[in-house]
């Protein structure tokens, strides 16, 4: 198995925020903090993949979860928790909290808790950044409830009419809330929707972060040259689900996870949740020699775990 | 019992009775905690049809219009009234439409108000009086057992069309029983709680706890006070709260909302008007930018706020 470098600093990422999102669970269990916060355990392997291939005038929107990207362009856990905490020397003074956290000096130029509410805006960062002849791609994050709102194919159509290159990427962990998409709605064929506005559209699955990379980064360029929208759909599970068990559900009742505390996460020696290629952290041995990687998940506990103290 | 479990009992009880095939619909309402409780154990069966749809608001205020027009119920069951931003346009064009013409068709919105603090810049929307005042919409706010019972039994399935606001502060509150003294106006427009004979407390929006708390406050200093609930969003009839104002010399009004058009303006601008023997003080909210941050957005009035009227 030959690794370079670079694929390793990628792994080392994926790590990283799922460390940081261990951590940031048990301070959730302390009740440490007031506010909301929806953790994106699973989503490890895109957030990573897409900081990685960002330009220096590439922009990023993103949703009420949004804990994985903020962690990926910014190394600072620290930082993020304090946000958490609504303090001043939080990653917005304390003035965003986690639904709303943005980072512009990082390329994180809105964050929207509102359902879809990022795609419009995402129009209009993209033509602000064509008017005044920026050569960047516009990067919207979105997922498999928000696209079901009419933005989602306004803002396509308008990407598309202005030749603004625009990422469009849908991150489909099948649920909202508590409902899966068949419990919701109609099966949207999303190639077709995509293809039938002239934006192009590309799958990901199985959470390999070095694929994701190469993928989106050839898809990041193709944006560029066709001056176009292009819909990457990753399909992803929000790890961190529990079984209630109470009078009502004696044999326990599946809970998925939507925010707040993941209670049967905890922190270990290797950070892995599930083991299978739903857990971006799991699918990291298919590439890595797990003698490598266990020893980069010890060390980069022990510095997050002193970034808290 | 606490407030949620009183509204999802009062669901329980109307809805299965009605008589006209009905809609319940919205996201979550059957599945996973039912809308944090306001929807468990409604199930579809007779009339009664309850379905998950998918997050696609603008159309479910545009199908819930449509459905009244085709001569069904609808109920459209929310959480969070800011994503009702997104039906604005059916609310204040379509609604014109309906209102216009006599219908047998219901179609209410069953909002949660976020007046619970700790959402952040966005999701808070404690906005109610202002949906409400650009559709021309008739809006309801329940916050006891008893403006809970008659704002669902008068309006839930009532021709025509309106939004009941319940409030997210409240859910999990034991229930506030006042049967032995509530006095309804209108329909279910507005309520009496309390009569006493120092002050006169008038509550609007979701602060009627806070009302009767200022009043229980103010027994303790050996001062009675009657405490009015408005509920109604639109063109209240405040003789009754002026009535009694009169007979109290004292006007408190308490306005939690975060609503630039607030009906409790009007009153205070009436009891100026009519009456130059009332000493008022209200308390409403200003919208600042230093409130847009995550808070606990605590709404509290005390008695040593209100001291100054009584010299």
């Amino acid at each position: 198995m030959v690794v370079n470098s670079e694929a390793y600093e990628l792994a080392e990422e994926v790590l990283r925020l799922r460390i940081s999102q261990v951590l940031i669970n048990e301070l959730n269990k302390d009740k440490r903090f007031k506010i909301p916060i929806h953790l994106a355990m699973g989503h490890e392997a895109i957030a990573v993949a897409v900081s990685s291939v960002m330009g220096d005038a590439d922009r990023l929107l993103l949703t009420h979860r949004n804990v994985h990207y903020n962690l990926a362009r910014q190394k600072s856990l620290r930082a993020e928790i304090d946000e958490y905490l609504l303090s001043e020397n939080g990653l917005g003074q304390g003035r965003y909290g986690a639904m709303n956290l943005m980072n512009p000096s990082a390329g994180i130029v809105y964050t929207s808790s509102i359902l879809a509410n990022n795609l419009p805006v995402a129009a209009g960062i993209g033509l602000a950044g064509k008017i005044h002849g920026k050569d960047g791609v516009t990067i919207v994050v979105t997922g498999d409830g928000a696209m079901e709102e009419g933005a989602f194919y306004e803002t396509l159509v308008f990407f598309k009419t202005f030749e603004i290159p625009a990422l469009v990427i849908i991150e489909n962990n099948e649920w909202s809330l508590a409902t899966r998409i068949s419990e919701r709605r109609a099966r949207v064929d999303l190639k077709q929707v995509s293809e039938g506005i002239g934006a192009s559209f590309t799958s990901l699955s199985g959470n390999d972060v070095i694929e994701y990379r190469d993928k989106i980064n050839a898809v990041r360029e193709d944006a560029l040259r066709l001056k176009s929208p292009c819909v990457i759909e990753v399909a992803l599970t929000t790890l961190g689900d529990w079984r209630l068990i109470n009078d009502q559900n004696p044999d326990g009742k599946f809970i998925n996870y939507h925010a707040g505390v993941a209670p049967d996460v905890a922190p270990s020696e290797w950070p892995v949740i599930r083991e299978s290629h739903e857990d971006p952290v799991h699918v990291l041995a298919n590439r890595f020699a797990m003698s490598d990687l266990v020893p980069i998940a010890e060390r980069l506990s022990a510095r997050l775990k002193e970034d808290l103290v | 019992m606490n407030y949620v479990n009183w509204v999802n009992a009062e669901l329980k009880r109307i809805l299965p009775a009605v008589d006209r095939p009905t809609v319940l619909y919205g996201q979550n309402v059957a599945a996973g905690s039912c809308l944090s409780g306001v929807t468990p154990g409604l199930t579809s069966g007779g009339q009664l049809h309850v379905f998950n749809t998918p997050n696609v608001e603008n159309t479910l205020v545009g199908a819930g219009f449509g459905t009244l027009l085709g001569g069904g119920n609808a109920i459209f069951a929310m959480k969070q009234l800011d994503f009702l931003l997104l039906g604005i346009d059916q609310l204040v064009n379509t609604h014109n439409m309906v209102r216009i013409n006599e219908v047998e068709g219901s179609f209410t919105i069953l909002a949660v108000i976020v007046d619970s603090g700790w959402e952040g810049p966005q999701s808070r929307f404690n906005n109610f009086g202002d949906i409400c005042s650009i559709a021309n919409l008739p809006g309801y706010t329940v916050t006891v057992k008893q403006d809970i019972s008659a704002v669902l039994d008068r309006h839930l399935v009532a021709p025509g069309a309106r939004i009941i606001g319940i409030s997210q502060r409240l859910f999990r509150q034991p229930l506030i029983d006042l049967s032995d003294s509530a006095v309804e106006y209108g329909n279910a427009d507005m309520f009496r709680y309390r009569e006493g004979v120092d002050v006169t407390i008038a509550c609007f929006n979701l602060s009627t706890p806070g009302g009767l708390d200022l009043a229980d406050e103010l027994a303790e200093k050996d001062r009675t006070a009657s405490v009015f609930s408005v509920n109604s969003q639109l063109e209240s009839d405040f003789d009754p709260i002026l009535a009694d104002a009169r007979k109290t010399g004292r006007l408190i009004i308490l306005d939690d909302s975060r609503s630039a058009n607030r009906q409790s303006n009007q009153l205070e601008i009436r009891a100026l008007r009519d009456s130059t023997d009332i000493h008022i003080q209200a308390f409403p909210r200003v919208f600042r930018n230093e409130d847009i941050p995550p808070n606990a957005d605590v709404y509290c009035v005390t008695a040593e706020d209100v001291a100054p009227l009584f010299g």
